[in-house]
């Protein structure tokens, strides 16, 4: 039996327009984890992020006959998730309350996290939960256009010009909302360093 | 001295450790199906629940609803001059009664009203006055004979 893991990702959107929906299967367990990534860190609400990520798929389902492959699936379905995140975190407003999932245990071997928390470094020793609330507070004080750029690029690793055909603007405004993000973040993380 | 932005970098890609609980996506995809399956279905529903949320912020707008003053001295006003034009018999409201037709059946029959024993009034018209049926009489009444110019009924038995 043929493994459609093997294929690529426009085989596998060309035979989800055919009606095959286990090709489809096939990129939702490909993709699901990053967009659920995106999504969660711009919610920092696991119950959201689980409903805007069976949301995101789904839409991109039923318009996968529109998609005429201009940009990459990943590029599309991404543009797809960020809007839809967007339009949800505008309309729920500052009503809401963080739900936050558990940090992997691999943390703790992560060359960053060792090389943050060694004595020689500025950053005081942190609990991890405390770490990890301080870090959503501070993405959440964050517009969600700024919130989107910083998850994109810091955390998911995505090049400014993916970021850029993604969110339909010019790289130099990816660069701005970095640049400004960064800045309001350096205060907002402030408490983390050595007295 | 700030963190600098080296350091902000770093402690946000901590946040990729953050993850949902081992078999997540598995079993999500279910739910996935269900909702391609239900898309269509829930759409069409998202849609009436839609209307239904205006139609409610419909009423809710009608209960918070004032009457503005100036309504009430303009129902008024428009009271006064209805009133006045009535009163002052410059306008009636009353359809045009059509004297033309109701004197030409007068004029078929001397009697002007009693055909064939029933009485069959319509309109009648004075000189000057329009008179307006408003009991049409029923075809079971026992209709009234006048002799000599007198009831009938009023021979009182004395006179045998």
């Amino acid at each position: 039996m043929e493994d459609l893991h093997l294929l690529e990702d426009e085989e596998l959107v060309s035979r989800t327009q055919a009606g095959d929906t286990h090709a489809f299967d096939v990129l939702w367990h490909k993709y699901s984890p990053r967009i659920y990534s995106l999504v969660y860190n711009m919610t920092s609400n696991h119950e959201d992020a689980n409903d805007l990520l069976l949301e995101v798929f789904a839409k991109a389902f039923r318009a996968i006959n529109g998609f005429k492959g201009k940009s990459s699936f990943y590029t599309w379905i991404h543009a797809i998730a960020v809007n839809m995140t967007i339009n949800f975190v505008k309309k729920r407003g500052r009503r809401f309350q963080m739900s936050l999932d558990d940090f992997d245990s691999n943390i703790h071997n992560d060359k960053e996290f060792i090389e943050l928390t060694a004595s020689n470094t500025p950053i005081r020793e942190v609990d991890l939960s405390e770490l990890q609330q301080r870090l959503n507070e501070a993405m959440m004080k964050l517009s969600v256009e700024h919130r989107a750029v910083v998850t994109m690029f810091d955390i998911q690793g995505m090049p400014h010009a993916e970021i850029a055909k993604v969110l339909g603007v010019p790289e130099a405004t990816v660069r701005s909302r970095l640049f400004y993000a960064h800045r309001q973040l350096q205060n907002y993380l402030e408490e983390f360093r050595k007295q | 001295m700030m963190l600098d932005e080296q350091q902000v970098q770093q402690l946000l890609r901590l946040k990729r450790f953050e993850q949902p609980p081992p078999g997540y996506f598995d079993q999500s995809l279910d739910e996935l199906h269900y909702r391609m399956r239900t898309g269509s279905l829930s759409e069409s529903r998202r849609n009436q629940l839609n209307r239904f949320s205006r139609l409610q912020e419909f009423i809710s707008n009608l209960n918070s609803f004032r009457v503005p003053q100036a309504a009430y001295a303009g129902a008024f006003a428009i009271f006064l001059v209805v009133a006045t034009l009535m009163g002052t018999g410059v306008w009636s409201p009353r359809l045009k009664f059509d004297v033309s037709r109701a004197t030409a059946g007068a004029s078929q029959n001397e009697n002007a009203g009693i055909v064939g024993g029933k009485i069959s009034l319509t309109a009648l018209t004075s000189s000057q006055q329009e008179i307006f049926p408003t009991i049409k009489p029923s075809d079971n009444v026992t209709p009234r004979y006048i002799l000599g110019g007198q009831p009938v009924s009023y021979n009182t038995p004395s006179s045998f």
